[in-house]
């Protein structure tokens, strides 16, 4: 984990507009503020006893996906995920369109992400750091040990804005959910001519 | 060199982008040779398809375990002193003096890097390149380049990759036999890591509509994870922001 060291932050970041910054986050966290870092820690560790129990479960794929739906829904703000997925084509979409978009939406990303569980048998996930985010909630550092493997760094961003504490963006060595799917899904918006109806057909069968 | 100095060399690396509050770590993308790289990634996709994932699979198939546990940890053993070179030229002491202390222990008690008993006494691998160097010194990141058979890259990294390559010590001075072997040995690792992470690869390569696209993102979000060093709150991002607008 520790392979790069914490000072190469930008100076900005340390000094003064970090401070000012700072103080911002301070007050905008305030109707955060019942939200501890604790509660962060237990959610994720809760939500990642779930997941290993699939993951070493040894159940068929097809299974595995069903699982990891039930859990995304329990631990995950779908709802925020899903939004945040279409990128600036959220806006100008119908209701009927957002809740079919939704309702396609959650079981794709499971079945993306649940196939992926096989190469991870035998793994552990232990919290190494958790900080305050500030109005973004709790930030949730982990490792997952797979067998022979290096420790990979798991991040979990954690928050209790959508009235009850949920995670709502995952970072898998730098590489962020939220950034990776709103990239993709954008382009398959694209590739379709920005037709939401037609994407979300598509996704009730992709992933 | 100095955290500051090294901070403001890091700034002027990531350019304004890079320090600014919750940039889009996707609206940076760099990549004027799209359509060049497209093809090589269809390439190199393809002979994923019919050569390198049902090697691999066979390789993990046939090979006993314990064979492939031993070329792996010599091929990662024989790196290490290349890497300690990368942590002095990064300022990286501490994880330089790690390095050699791995290297030594694994030398010595793990029977010239057969077994791997540093990584049980905390000594665990602390792996950085040339790529990594350059990116300390102030170089760019470059342009997005997809290689041949090694895939997603950026200038600086190909650059580093190349010099990894000819400093690593055993592909230079030892006899060509043995080096010859040792490539043929990093060559097998490479594929057993692709049956290991094999539904991972397959998913990018095969499941998404756009396995350019999504091999992309995801190569040049490590990268700057590499270079930010550690998550900073103010580039997490923050969709329930959009919620309030």
């Amino acid at each position: 984990m520790p392979t790069y060291s914490n000072d190469r932050t930008c100076f900005s970041r340390r000094g003064a507009l970090g401070l000012v910054a700072g103080a911002g986050l301070l007050l905008a966290a305030m109707p955060a503020a019942a939200q501890s870092t604790a509660q962060g820690q237990a959610h994720v560790e809760a939500a990642m006893r779930d997941v290993l129990a699939v993951v070493n479960s040894g159940k068929s794929t097809g299974q595995a996906v069903n699982d990891f739906q039930r859990i995304l829904s329990k631990y995950a703000d779908m709802a925020i995920i899903s939004r945040s997925s279409l990128g600036n084509a959220w806006r100008s979409a119908s209701d009927a369109q957002k809740r079919a978009y939704v309702a396609a939406y959650q079981p794709y990303l499971a079945r993306k992400y649940g196939k992926r569980f096989a190469d991870f048998k035998g793994s552990s996930f232990a919290v190494t750091r958790v900080r305050d985010a500030g109005n973004k909630g709790v930030l949730v550092e982990g490792e997952a040990r797979v067998p022979g493997r290096a420790p990979i760094a798991v991040e979990f961003q954690v928050s209790n804005r959508s009235g009850s504490i949920k995670i709502y963006n995952l970072i898998i060595e730098g590489i962020s959910l939220l950034s990776s799917e709103r990239e993709e899904i954008g382009q398959m918006l694209a590739a379709r001519g920005n037709n939401i109806d037609k994407l979300t057909a598509d996704l009730r069968t992709a992933g | 060199m100095g955290w500051k100095s090294r901070s403001l060399a890091a700034c002027a690396v990531l350019g304004l982008a890079g320090c600014a509050a919750n940039p889009d770590p996707t609206s940076t993308v760099f990549d004027p040779f799209e359509e060049q790289n497209r093809a090589t990634h269809n390439a190199n996709v393809s002979l994923d398809r019919n050569v390198v994932r049902p090697f691999s699979k066979g390789y993990v198939t046939y090979v006993p375990e314990i064979f492939r546990i031993f070329l792996r940890n010599v091929i990662t053993n024989l790196e290490q002193p290349a890497i300690a070179v990368n942590h002095v030229l990064q300022g990286e002491f501490e994880d330089a003096g790690h390095t050699v202390a791995r290297f030594s222990f694994n030398t010595v008690l793990g029977l010239g890097g057969l077994l791997d008993p540093a990584t049980d006494f905390q000594f665990e691998e602390r792996r950085t390149g040339f790529g990594e160097t350059l990116e300390d010194f102030g170089v760019n990141e470059g342009p997005y380049v997809v290689l041949p058979f090694l895939g997603p890259s950026t200038e600086r990294e190909a650059l580093g990759r190349f010099v990894d390559f000819f400093s690593n010590p055993y592909t230079s001075i030892v006899p060509t036999t043995v080096s010859n072997y040792i490539i043929v040995g990093t060559g097998l690792t490479l594929v057993e890591d692709r049956q290991t992470f094999g539904s991972t690869i397959d998913s990018v390569f095969y499941d998404s509509e756009d396995s350019y696209i999504a091999a992309r993102t995801a190569y040049l979000q490590f990268l700057r994870a590499r270079a930010e060093g550690e998550t900073t709150i103010e580039n997490l991002e923050d969709p329930y922001a959009d919620l309030l607008e």
